[in-house]
């Protein structure tokens, strides 16, 4: 702080002069206190009356709940594993077997998707009636990714009527 | 409870009200109209957080109200002023004494100020606040209240030369 510093500090300091809290003044403030204190019951009425305005508006505004709102059900799982016998004669269980039919070839190529579609094309054109009977038995013993191992023994017997279908076909 | 509240309001305001008014009137450059009106709407406020700071340090919230409003007292495009038919009463020029030219001077170069500069050089210097609590009082950053502070010494030396002499 340098010299003018210090006198200005000197300066505001010195020029204070006695200044009493006059009645005229006090009442002037209370009027100003009681003013105040309208305008803030005023405005807070106000701003409560205009809250439960907008609570209002925003209710009857709001559409009225439809009967699709209701809980949706259970999602259905997915049908990776077991699946019952009246829904294997669909033409998509049949390549489960087809490989098997053409398993005479490829000992270890049926458990790959990819000779189904042509067993399935056979099974199409061929014996749909005897295609039912081939999957129910080989499906429910293990999900169709790991059933086609299994599932040579029990339709060794078809692959021939088979054969000859999709060789007729 | 009310009552006990009003007794120690009003004592604190009776028992500070010369310095805050002058406080108010260095704020305003010496226009003591304005420092009341502005006295007046600070203990107003005052009154309504009374209990909650009257403990603590209640001159210091009139203090930030005072400067803050003042600061912004600048963007305000009308003051409330109505016209009169009688002017109030001037200050007379003929039986003043040192001291009082001296304060007339002070107030008259404080009014040339802009409010914010006036605001951090009084409570820098009036009110020996540090550069930081200045800033504090201001609500601006610390380097914006340094500037203000320096550069409102700055005038007041152009425009005080010839009162306070520089030394040396």
């Amino acid at each position: 702080m340098d010299h003018f510093e210090r006198e200005l500090a000197r300066m505001m300091r010195d020029a204070q002069e006695y200044t009493p809290f006059e009645p005229a003044q006090q009442n002037r403030l209370r009027t100003g206190v009681l003013v105040r204190r309208r305008v803030r019951a005023a405005q807070k009425a106000v701003g409560s009356v205009l809250v439960a305005a907008g609570l209002g508006v925003g209710l009857v505004l709001l559409p009225h709940a439809p009967d699709r709102d209701q809980p949706q059900a259970p999602v259905p799982r997915p049908t990776t594993g077991f699946s019952s016998p009246t829904t294997t004669p669909s033409p998509t269980q049949p390549p489960s077997t087809s490989p098997t039919g053409s398993a005479p070839t490829t000992p270890t190529a049926p458990i790959t998707t990819e000779s189904a579609p042509e067993s399935s094309s056979s099974v199409g054109t061929g014996p749909s009636g005897t295609a039912p009977a081939g999957p129910p038995a080989t499906i429910p013993a293990t999900p169709s990714g790991s059933i086609t191992p299994s599932s040579p023994p029990t339709t060794t017997g078809e692959p021939s009527s088979f054969v000859s279908a999709t060789g007729a076909g | 409870m009310e009552q006990a509240q009003a007794e120690s309001y009003d004592g604190f305001v009776a028992a500070r009200w010369s310095a805050l008014f002058h406080l108010a009137r260095l704020l305003c450059g010496g226009d003591r109209h304005r420092a009341e009106d502005l006295l007046q709407e600070a203990l107003v406020k005052l009154w309504f957080v009374w209990p909650k700071i009257a403990d603590e340090a209640p001159e210091a919230y009139v203090r930030k109200v005072l400067a803050r409003a003042a600061a912004r007292s600048a963007r305000r495009r009308w003051w409330g002023e109505r016209p009169v038919e009688q002017l109030p009463d001037l200050a007379q020029t003929g039986d003043e004494s040192a001291a009082v030219v001296e304060r007339t001077r002070l107030e008259a170069a404080l009014a040339q100020l802009p409010p914010r500069q006036r605001a951090a050089v009084v409570l820098r210097y009036y009110q020996d606040l540090p550069e930081k609590q200045v800033a504090e009082v201001l609500g601006c950053p610390l380097g914006t209240a340094r500037s203000h502070a320096s550069r409102g010494v700055a005038r007041l030396r152009q425009i005080l030369a010839d009162v306070i002499e520089p030394v040396g």
